[in-house]
């Protein structure tokens, strides 16, 4: 496309490339405006920046890297498709765990908890740590998980969301879609049930 | 003695430092909740012994490109979640042309045919000029889609298209199947509705 103001002068307006890289600091919403521009690099972005969060707390909720694999991309991909439902009045990141959240629940309902038996616990990197030490601290883990994957589904998700992601109490809240009280009073239930679990049968 | 709540004993737990004058020094009175906030402090550990799962290097660019290569034929949908949502108005009106349109199925095939003196009357009523959702141009020339047009002249466009009543929705189609006659019944019920609704 060529404008011609002048006589001898041509502006041309380049239109930008639909697979041009954004700019690396962009923010997240930029990013969202971007993809919806038709910019797929835009999302491709957010994926990368979001992947680990995503993966991981999909791989808290099954235990299985093939299954947390699955599961996050179902969320990047349900993301791609409602991303004009996303208004910027919380943080994409937030908008982006609920929608996690909501498709590790729905998994975790239509079946029952994967067991991880502990002699098919993946061995951790223990460092120093001495074998045995190790070892106790591997049956200790797996006996958290276990315990986490009993626990009610909304206590489960609260739980993971506060400990291993660090959440604060109202960022869990609008990801559940509850308030600031009801998501400490699930945290405070989960970790008594926890306590009981790991305490076994008395 | 009131004890401190869940989400005080939690607060307590996780060192929040800026807890209510009252609530520390509850605390610090209380044996049964101090034992509680213990019990949580130690949980909370506990739990946290468990290490994230980290999987090798190589596999998030393997992730991402997975992603990419799902999404490359979708485009975002042009709006998200149930389209009544927060539109009950769009859902009240879908609603009701949906009811219009199966009480005249029903009243047609049940009870009796529209008398032909009912039906010329109905006629003559719904022959005012259309206006409104007319652009859709299906059946212009049938004057009984003049009293329909009429009736949704009352609705704002929005709803209406929220609705999905245009290009195929349910109401839409339940009226495309319509005889004339019944086009007419389903006016002359409409036009009734709105007398008796002081419109």
């Amino acid at each position: 496309m060529a404008i011609t103001d002048e006589p001898g002068w041509t502006l041309r307006v380049a239109r930008p490339e639909s697979d041009a890289p954004p700019d690396a600091e962009a923010g997240d919403a930029d990013l969202v405006r971007a993809c919806l521009d038709g910019q797929r690099a835009a999302f491709d972005a957010l994926v990368r920046r979001h992947q680990r969060q995503v993966y991981q707390l999909c791989h808290r909720f099954v235990g299985s890297h093939e299954e947390a694999s699955d599961l996050a991309q179902d969320a990047f991909v349900r993301a791609y498709r409602g991303l004009r439902g996303y208004r910027g009045n919380a943080a994409f990141s937030t908008w982006l765990y609920r929608i996690a959240v909501n498709v590790c629940l729905n998994r975790v309902a239509a079946r029952a908890p994967r067991l991880v038996p502990l002699d098919r616990v993946e061995r951790l990197d223990s460092g120093a740590e001495r074998p045995d030490t190790a070892l106790l601290r591997e049956e200790r883990a797996a006996a958290v998980r276990r315990a986490i994957a009993q626990l009610p589904k909304r206590q489960r998700a609260t739980l993971i969301l506060r400990i291993y992601h660090e959440l604060p109490h109202d960022q869990i809240a609008a990801i559940l879609g509850s308030s600031v009280g009801s998501a400490k009073g699930n945290l405070f239930h989960a970790l008594a049930n926890l306590k009981r679990l790991l305490q076994g049968p008395s | 003695m009131s004890h401190l709540s869940p989400p005080q004993l939690l607060d307590a737990a996780e060192g929040v430092t800026v807890q209510a004058d009252r609530s520390r020094r509850h605390l610090a009175a209380c044996g049964r909740c101090q034992a509680d906030v213990d019990a949580l402090r130690v949980t909370l550990a506990e739990a946290r012994i468990e290490p994230p799962a980290e999987p090798s290097p190589l596999f998030w660019d393997h992730f991402a490109d997975r992603v990419g290569a799902a999404v490359r034929d979708e485009t975002p949908e042009a709006r998200a979640g149930a389209w009544w949502h927060g539109r009950p108005t769009a859902a009240w009106a879908a609603a009701l042309l949906i009811g219009l349109a199966s009480a005249t199925i029903t009243w047609r095939t049940t009870l009796h045919a529209p008398a032909p003196g009912r039906v010329a009357a109905a006629h003559a009523a719904v022959a005012a000029p259309a206006t409104g959702v007319a652009a859709t141009g299906e059946g212009s020339t049938d004057h009984a889609w003049g009293a329909v047009r009429d009736a949704v002249d009352e609705l704002r466009w929005d709803d209406v298209q929220a609705a999905g009543m245009i290009g195929g929705g349910i109401a839409e189609r339940a009226a495309a199947e319509l005889s004339a006659e019944e086009r007419a019944e389903l006016a002359r019920l409409i036009a009734t509705e709105m007398t008796q609704g002081g419109a």
